[in-house]
Parts: structure tokens; sequence; C-alpha cells
């Protein structure tokens, strides 16, 4: 352990933590021993714990516009790459001009050698179809609100809408509705489906828990 | 840095804060024990944090003095306070006692709420795996509050959960976090 990381683990003795310790945690510059003893002091201590989770949440919620450009970059030139590539093609075939191709061609042919097959044309095969790209999304935020739809108010509790007015001590009917068509088989659920995939709501005394499943390809 | 301050305080107050950190270092009272072991821009942000951090706990101690109730948010699990706050009691209890790593992990998940994908940058793990643990510790603190919850109440989880489906067990967890630190950062 590095004296930093000591320094960084008795904080509460000297009154300010090690901002360092806490900043190479958050950037992953620290060895597995630096690592361990960072996680066993964060277990015990709630201020740490909040200077390193909004430090990774700053840096992660930063990184995917950056990771997505680099990624795209190369992408977008190969594309251009084979876009230029068939476009060039289809005109050379179009306009029956043909590369300049170092071709040997023999003088004479040679008595009782057979002829010259011509070589057969080429024909264009059907590209494959580009991949789709998708972006991928961003991360959705696990806690909010409130928020109000279709006259109810709901909180984002752990990535999930809630309505406010659910009480488990209430003790309700609880009915899951897990696919599309048991949502639409429920027509009073029809104001909430913008909350997404995931909300729980009280609609005439049933507590509806939906967890919709992503469908399959 | 205004960003990250605006995390923990409303705009007004978190712009006085950068304004002094960036007083602060510009004097260099703190640069001088940068190393160099972190990036520049992560130190100042946890400089700046920390400082936010000193700010909320003046302005809490100050809506104490002047009557102000702290927001605590409710269990959706239960309806009184007093069980609200035995559940949450025992959820906190249960979540005390499992390893340090995995207790970091359950209260980076749902007591600063990050995603499995920034507690794997944490702590150095593949986000299948910390999804595996987290689905390990939910059932080990599933199994010592109902245990606690029978020493200490002569009930069970289950009762104190008025008999509802344990699957909502997450949402607890959440608020049981949120709740007995009373704003934990306060106490520190």
């Amino acid at each position: 352990m590095t004296e930093s990381m000591r320094s960084f683990m008795d904080h509460h003795e000297s009154g300010e933590p090690d901002f360092e310790a806490l900043a190479a945690c958050a950037d992953d510059r620290v060895s597995n021993a630096e690592r361990a003893r960072a996680v066993e002091h964060l277990a015990s201590c709630p201020r740490c714990r909040t200077i390193v989770a909004e430090l990774v949440r700053s840096r992660t919620t930063a990184q995917p516009s950056a990771s997505w450009f680099s990624g795209a970059l190369p992408l977008a030139a190969s594309l251009t790459v084979a876009l230029a590539g068939g476009t060039l093609y289809w005109v050379m075939r179009d306009t029956g001009l043909r590369p300049a191709a170092p071709v040997a061609q023999p003088a004479e042919p040679l008595p009782g050698a057979p002829a010259a097959v011509p070589a057969p044309a080429l024909e264009p095969r059907p590209s494959p179809a580009a991949p789709s790209i998708q972006a991928l999304p961003p991360d959705r935020p696990r806690s909010g609100g409130p928020r109000v739809v279709g006259g109810k108010t709901f909180q984002l509790i752990a990535g999930e809408w809630v309505d406010t007015s659910y009480r488990l001590a209430d003790a309700l009917p609880v009915a899951d509705v897990q696919t599309n068509d048991d949502l639409k088989s429920h027509p009073a659920l029809e104001p909430f489906a913008e909350l997404g995939p995931r909300f729980t709501v009280v609609v005439d005394g049933t507590v509806y828990r939906v967890t919709l499943q992503p469908a399959k390809p | 840095m205004i960003d990250l301050a605006t995390r923990i305080l409303p705009r007004s107050s978190a712009q006085d804060v950068v304004d002094a950190v960036v007083a602060d270092v510009w004097e260099g009272r703190k640069l001088a024990r940068y190393e160099g072991r972190s990036s520049l821009a992560t130190w100042l942000g946890a400089v700046t944090l920390n400082a936010a951090l000193n700010a909320r706990r003046t302005i809490s101690a100050h809506a104490r003095i002047v009557g102000a109730a702290d927001s605590v948010p409710d269990l959706p699990a239960a309806a009184s306070v007093e069980v609200q706050d035995t559940l949450a009691r025992v959820l906190h209890d249960a979540i005390a006692v499992l390893p340090a790593d995995t207790r970091v992990l359950v209260l980076m998940y749902y007591e600063q709420d990050l995603t499995l994908d920034q507690a794997a940058v944490l702590l150095g793990r593949s986000k299948s795996t910390l999804s595996r643990s987290l689905m390990r510790a939910r059932d080990a603190i599933r199994r010592e509050a109902d245990r606690l919850a029978r020493e200490r109440y002569r009930t069970t989880l289950d009762a104190l959960r008025a008999g509802a489906d344990l699957s909502l067990l997450e949402l607890d967890l959440r608020a049981a976090c949120l709740r007995t630190g009373q704003n934990p950062v306060t106490d520190v």
C-alpha cells in the first residue's frame, strides 16, 4: 500500500480525504491491492463513496459521445471507401471502361496451342446488405421524478416508475403485465405506456406491475 | 466542476463553491498536493465534490436549526413510520454484515444509484460478474433481514413488508439506503 493510500484510509483523523486517491480510483489507475484497500474504506465511508460515485458517473456519462465518435469514424471511412469503390465499378461497367490492368498478351499463338478462352464477363454480385447501425442507448437514469402521467404522479426508483400512491401495506391485488399483448388487454394502462417498459401503477384497486420483456429478434 | 457541484447543491450555491475551489487551487494551497497519480480533471472534481459536500452539511445544519425537516423518502413497502423505520433498520443492518466488496457494490447501486456499468469501472470487475454478485447479495440480505426480524421483533421480513411480494425488495433497499443514512454525507 502506498503512503497516499494509507492517508486515504486515515482521512477521518486528518479531516480531509486524499482527493488524488479517490480520483485515481475513479480513473481506474489503482493496483489491485490499492483497489482492495479503497473498497474496504468505501464500505464504511459515505463521503468518499459519494465523491467516487459522482466522479465515476461524470466520467462514464461524458464518455459515450467520445467513444461513439471514435468507433464511428473508422466505420464511416470504411463505408465511404466501399461506396466509392462500388460507384466506380458501376460507372466503369456502364461505360464499358475497364481498369488498365497490365495483362501480358501473347504476341502470336504457338502452333498447335489451344485457342485462348476468353475470360467470362464479370457479373455484378449483389453486395451484402450493409449492417444496420444502432446507436447504443445512453445510460438510463435509475432515479428521478416526480413525473405526472395520466393524472398520476410517479417516482423513478431503481429504474422503475412507481406510482406514488402505491403502498405495499394496502395489500391490493397485484397483476403482472409482461408482454405487449397483456398491456393491450388492459385499456386502463394505456395512458401510462409512455412511462416505458417498467412501471408500477395502481388502477381501480389493483396494482399493475408492468415489466415488458424486450422483443426477441 | 460546476456540473459536479450542481449534483450536490443548488446551482447558486454550487457556483460559490466552484469559485472558492478555483481561488484555493489558484493560490496554490491545494495544487501543491497534486502528485499526478490521477488525471488533473478528476482530481479537481474530487476537490470540488468535497467542498460541495461541506457546503451542503453547513446548509443542512442551518436548515435543522431553523426547523426545516429533512426530506426522507418513503419506503413503498410499509405504511406506518414505525414499520418503515423498523424495516429500514433491518435492511440496513443486513447490508452492514455483507463482505466489504459486496457491500460497496450494493451501496453504489442502491445508495449512489450507479449503474452496473459504472460500478464495474470502480470495482474492476465485469458487468456480468457484478450482476451475479448483486443477485446473490439480494438473497443474502433477504435471509439476514428475515433472521434479524425474527430475532429482534419476533416477526418475519414478510410480515414487516405486510406479507407482500418480496420481489419488490429492490424498491425497499433503495429507500432503506437513503432513509437510514438520513443524508449520509452530512453525518460524516
